[in-house]
């Protein structure tokens, strides 16, 4: 679904530095993979220049990204645009933020309508015409809203952050997207939204068939999402493999250390019995990080 | 209407918005205001005293007063109108455009800004008026010319630091195109605090352009207008003051009121400074 090989980026600021050199992983259909380091390694310059959106002191400077067979180096700026929220979408790590607070939630799902199929050309939430608020009403009940209208007509400020998160899923969900990238969707939620969206996103998946790039620095995350894991350091891979292998023997000292700090916090570590030294399995990740099913009384809407 | 009914909450800016709305007013129904002509030149009726006739008197021409007052408000504010809404046309295209496009495309744009903002207004007021004549519309042009590239830079800072925001990123990342994000996440950001300073500003410009009229480079006698009716008045200042007293008034409470109008829309927009919170 989505091949990154060989991808460096550069920072122009000053005398330019890789900041991202020699990444290389892929993201089968209908699979997680997870890509994880500590802040700063990189991981969402990287999910930038999938789709792009590199920032103005940021190139590319090697590599290649395919997604769906398309590389993405070789669109033109109009095709890039039609690929982002058409093919491949993005979830951003600070709900609250991203959206426009002047514009209510309508406003945001005209808008990619607008960029999708939707009817081009008309601004003004009023005149939404009516399979265009069926789509909207249509995602937003996927993703667990039970009074679509309410949060069309709500704006941001109105919604709490796990609300808003959702309500990015499905605005990411109005086209038939094949690769969601979700950068640290969870870091800025309370644990009870943090569980809801990992289900919510982990349910898409499986629904919609399409690959998922999830960024994060959160293990339990990745034991509870993961496939493939491409553990990212200092603007390079040092390892990539599956869930259950890596967690089992990580062969990297950086990985290790990643590992053992996130075990640590539960009081376990490498060395303990019930971990088993050097077959670390992804249960104490699991447990740690599944806080169950979220009681009825405390979903949110 | 929220932001109205905080704008209107203080009483110097209520008061001010009274005296602005009034001024709009006038300029808007001076003909239905007073039955005199303001150029009807009538010898024998010259530097009469206020009378029921002539509420204000007449000046050295024999021209009533009251009448040059009300329609000196339309050339006022007139061209004020013209010369804010050329401003900010010029100034946010111009601003936008660097901002969001950013490299050369910035770099040339703000070298053209520091051009144009080397030029003194009046000195380049003169320099059009020697070469194009006097007249108004020359000094509009000045004023546009030597104004809308300190407005450009203001709004490309304000484009910068919006295209960074993260709905902005949002929006791009759904797909928007790049006109769309400008017109619908961008300039919605930068509209409020340009027009408070292009309230602000509306006194500066009046004062610029009365002030041109009494060099005699901008409204040409016999048109009626506050700075013209000054300079008419000059050679009267010991025998008849008030000849002088009223325009200068009609200046003096229009400029204040717009320059109270700006000063309120700016802490009605501005949620920290209403609390007296950070920063004082």
């Amino acid at each position: 679904m989505l091949a990154v090989e060989s991808l460096e980026l550069e920072i122009l600021r000053g005398r330019p530095r890789k900041v991202v050199r020699n990444v290389s992983f892929s993201v089968p259909r209908g699979r997680v993979t997870c890509l994880v380091g500590e802040s700063g390694c990189g991981k969402s310059l990287t999910c930038l220049a999938i789709l792009g959106l590199l920032p103005e002191a940021v190139r590319r400077t090697g590599g290649t990204i395919t997604i769906d067979g398309e590389r993405v180096n070789d669109l033109s700026p109009e095709h890039l645009q039609a690929l982002r929220g058409g093919k491949a979408a993005m979830i951003l790590q600070n709900p609250m933020s991203c959206f426009d607070p002047i514009c209510t939630v309508k406003s945001h799902f005209l808008e990619s309508l607008a960029a999708h199929g939707g009817n081009p050309g008309r601004l003004s939430p009023e005149v939404m015409p009516e399979s265009d608020l069926a789509r909207a009403r249509r995602s937003l009940a996927e993703v667990g809203f039970d009074s679509p209208d309410d949060i069309l007509d709500a704006y941001p400020f109105q919604l709490s952050g796990g609300m808003l998160q959702r309500v990015m899923v499905a605005l990411a969900l109005l086209s038939e997207i094949r690769l969601l990238l979700a950068d640290e969707p969870t870091t800025d939620l309370d644990v009870v939204s943090q569980a809801r969206i990992l289900t919510l996103l982990d349910e898409t998946r499986r629904r919609h068939g399409m690959g998922v790039l999830l960024v994060t620095h959160d293990i339990g995350v990745v034991a509870r999402m993961a496939d493939f894991v491409v553990v990212m350091h200092k603007g390079e891979v040092v390892e990539q493999g599956e869930v259950a292998t890596l967690f089992a023997a990580p062969r990297h000292a950086y990985t290790r250390a990643l590992l053992q700090a996130h075990l640590s916090l539960y009081g376990l570590s490498f060395g303990d019995e019930a971990v088993g030294v050097g077959t670390v399995s992804p249960e104490p990740c699991l447990a740690a990080a599944t806080p169950g099913p979220v009681p009825e009384e405390v979903r949110l809407r | 209407m929220t932001l109205l009914r905080t704008l209107l909450s203080g009483r110097t800016t209520r008061l001010a918005f009274v005296a602005a709305c009034a001024v709009l007013l006038v300029a808007l129904f001076a003909p239905l205001l007073s039955s005199w002509d303001p150029d009807d030149i009538d010898l024998s009726q010259k530097l009469q005293a206020p009378s029921r006739e002539h509420l204000l008197g007449t000046d050295h021409l024999g021209r009533d007063v009251l009448a040059r007052l009300l329609h000196g408000a339309r050339a006022s504010l007139g061209s004020v109108a013209v010369i804010v809404a050329a401003i900010l046309l010029l100034s946010l295209s111009v601003g936008s455009v660097a901002g969001y496009a950013g490299g050369m495309v910035d770099a040339f744009l703000m070298r053209l800004c520091d051009t144009f903002l080397t030029f003194p207004t009046f000195i380049l007021a003169m320099f059009l008026i020697g070469i194009l004549g006097a007249g108004m519309t020359n000094v509009i042009l000045a004023i546009v010319c030597t104004h809308w590239a300190w407005y450009a830079r203001i709004i490309r800072g304000l484009v910068l630091s919006l295209k960074t925001r993260e709905h902005v990123l949002a929006a791009r990342v759904a797909g928007t195109g790049q006109f769309r994000l400008v017109m619908r996440h961008i300039l919605p950001g930068v509209l409020p605090q340009i027009l408070v300073l292009a309230t602000l500003d509306i006194g500066h410009m009046m004062l610029h352009v009365s002030g041109l009229s009494f060099l005699g480079l901008g409204v040409q006698p016999p048109t009626a207008e506050w700075g013209v009716m000054i300079n008419d008045a000059r050679q009267y200042i010991w025998t008849q003051p008030q000849l002088l007293f009223y325009p200068g008034l009609a200046i003096f409470v229009t400029v204040m009121a717009f320059n109270l109008l700006g000063d309120g829309l700016r802490d009605a927009l501005d949620p920290v400074g209403e609390t007296g919170g950070w920063g004082k």
